[in-house]
């Protein structure tokens, strides 16, 4: 693997200083079954670049694990293409560095510039070092999702699939069948999504995954927004109910990832677009991220199941469906008196 | 009674993992040690509270006249909702609720979300 990635990565090369350029470091980070996820050095005689590899081995099947029930079919060529896109419209992304082709016999993926900062949640929540940066976070994820929302729908590519209106429900509605009905609360808030839809929602892109833990931070705040592939169609609003749900503030109590007000991230949204959404409809799709926990647990549970993961983690992550179900309950609290 | 409780042979071995192979390990290997411990944890609440789940579904299968033979009374009700043959009154949210705390108690009793509920619930029900 290590000559392959030196020969992808030779033919960039400017010079034949970064042709005889080796690769250093190698490792692999994390990812599910398919999706591989790698670190390593590209290094020259004069500089050492540090890069990621994500890539599917193989001929492994083009759908990760958590994009399959949300409809995020995007390739690694598109997520790729998409991150250059947003990187020209403002938004802080790794730099891509190549994106593999057949000849590389590396499979599908892409490479990309490998930034500096923390992305652990509870590291992020609790390090004395990132307190000022906590501090402007919610503002600059504001200030990047209405960046990401504000991206002319005629550049992204073509893969990106439609989720907004009803789509996104009759799916969600397909995937509890499939996965056997075995939570009533869950089929309560998909039925309270679809009997209170919002009344003028637009259709942006929505990155669909901006969370704490997939935000890349270091001392002066938000340095990089990471894990594109559930980026889809829909509705802007979602990225805002994601950012506060419940389940991504990691037992914290500020309603923005853990670390920010709803005041700054709306102030930061608002100093991009012009536009401030309404507490209620964040509170709309706060539910739909309780359902797509819930939805991600009962995924984790059939992979163990079915053998094709059939690791100790995805076992205890199917275990989390009651968190999900917990937090549906309380904030559908009052909505069917 | 037949020498050590499951409970306690269970909490033995997560005393085991947490304090006696947890600080030899490190990266993942660690963290999915501390997933172990923490599913045995599980384990030992589900043997010590989960007839209580079971209590809930019977008596939610009897208000509802249910068939408790005709499959899990979680997913009769599910599919009721599904097909909107079941109205969402305060016996049934109730009984979700209740439910709910008392699965979570078992899961994860620090989730966050479980102490906000408890406030809300607890007062006004059972």
């Amino acid at each position: 693997m290590v000559e392959r990635l030196r020969a992808a990565l030779a033919d960039t090369a400017q010079d034949t200083t970064e042709r005889s350029a080796s690769i250093v470091g190698l490792q692999r980070l994390s990812g599910g079954a398919n999706m591989e996820t790698w670190s390593f050095d590209l290094v020259t005689a004069g500089a050492s670049e540090p890069l990621i590899l994500r890539r599917l081995p193989g001929a492994a099947a083009a759908v990760d694990t958590t994009a399959e029930f949300a409809g995020g079919e995007l390739s690694l060529a598109d997520e790729a293409e998409l991150i250059t896109i947003a990187g020209r419209h403002g938004v802080p992304v790794p730099a891509v560095r190549l994106v593999l082709r057949g000849e590389h016999a590396l499979g599908q993926g892409y490479i990309m510039s490998r930034e500096t900062g923390e992305a652990l949640p509870f590291r992020l929540l609790a390090d004395e070092r990132y307190r000022s940066a906590r501090e402007k976070l919610a503002f600059q994820c504001g200030q990047t999702l209405g960046r990401i929302h504000q991206i002319p729908l005629a550049v992204l590519p073509g893969g990106l699939a439609d989720h907004s209106g009803e789509l996104l429900f009759q799916r969600a509605q397909a995937f509890l069948d499939q996965y056997g009905n075995v939570s009533p609360v869950l089929q309560l808030g998909l039925n309270w999504l679809r009997d209170n839809p919002r009344t003028a929602p637009w259709r942006t892109l929505v990155h669909g995954d901006f969370r704490n833990g997939n935000l890349l931070v270091d001392e002066q705040g938000l340095v990089a927004v990471l894990d594109w592939e559930l980026a889809h169609l829909g509705d802007p609003v979602q990225d805002l109910g994601y950012i506060t749900a419940n389940v991504w503030r990691f037992g914290a109590v500020q309603p923005v990832g853990g670390f920010g007000e709803y005041a700054d991230l709306l102030a930061g949204y608002a100093s991009v677009t012009g536009h401030t959404p309404a507490m209620q409809d964040i509170h709309y799709w706060q539910v739909h991220a309780a359902l797509s926990w819930g939805m991600v647990c009962l995924l984790m549970l059939e992979m163990y199941r079915s053998g094709r993961d059939a690791s100790l983690e995805r076992a205890a992550v199917g275990r989390r469906l009651s968190e999900a179900e917990i937090d549906l309950l309380v904030l559908l609290e009052g909505e069917f008196a | 009674m037949s020498g050590t409780e499951c409970v306690e042979l269970l909490e033995a071995v997560r005393h085991f993992l947490r304090q006696e192979v947890l600080p030899e390990l490190d990266g993942f290997r660690a963290y999915n040690t501390r997933v172990a411990a923490n599913a045995l944890g599980i384990v030992a609440r589900e043997m010590q509270l989960g007839a209580g789940l079971a209590e809930m579904d019977t008596q939610i299968a009897a208000m509802l006249d249910l068939d408790t033979q005709a499959g899990a009374i979680t997913q009769q009700i599910a599919l009721g909702l599904r097909d909107r043959t079941l109205a969402v009154d305060d016996e049934l949210l109730t009984y979700l609720r209740q439910r709910t705390l008392l699965a979570l108690a078992i899961d994860n009793p620090k989730y966050s979300g479980l102490t906000q509920a408890r406030a809300r619930w607890s007062d006004s029900h059972n």
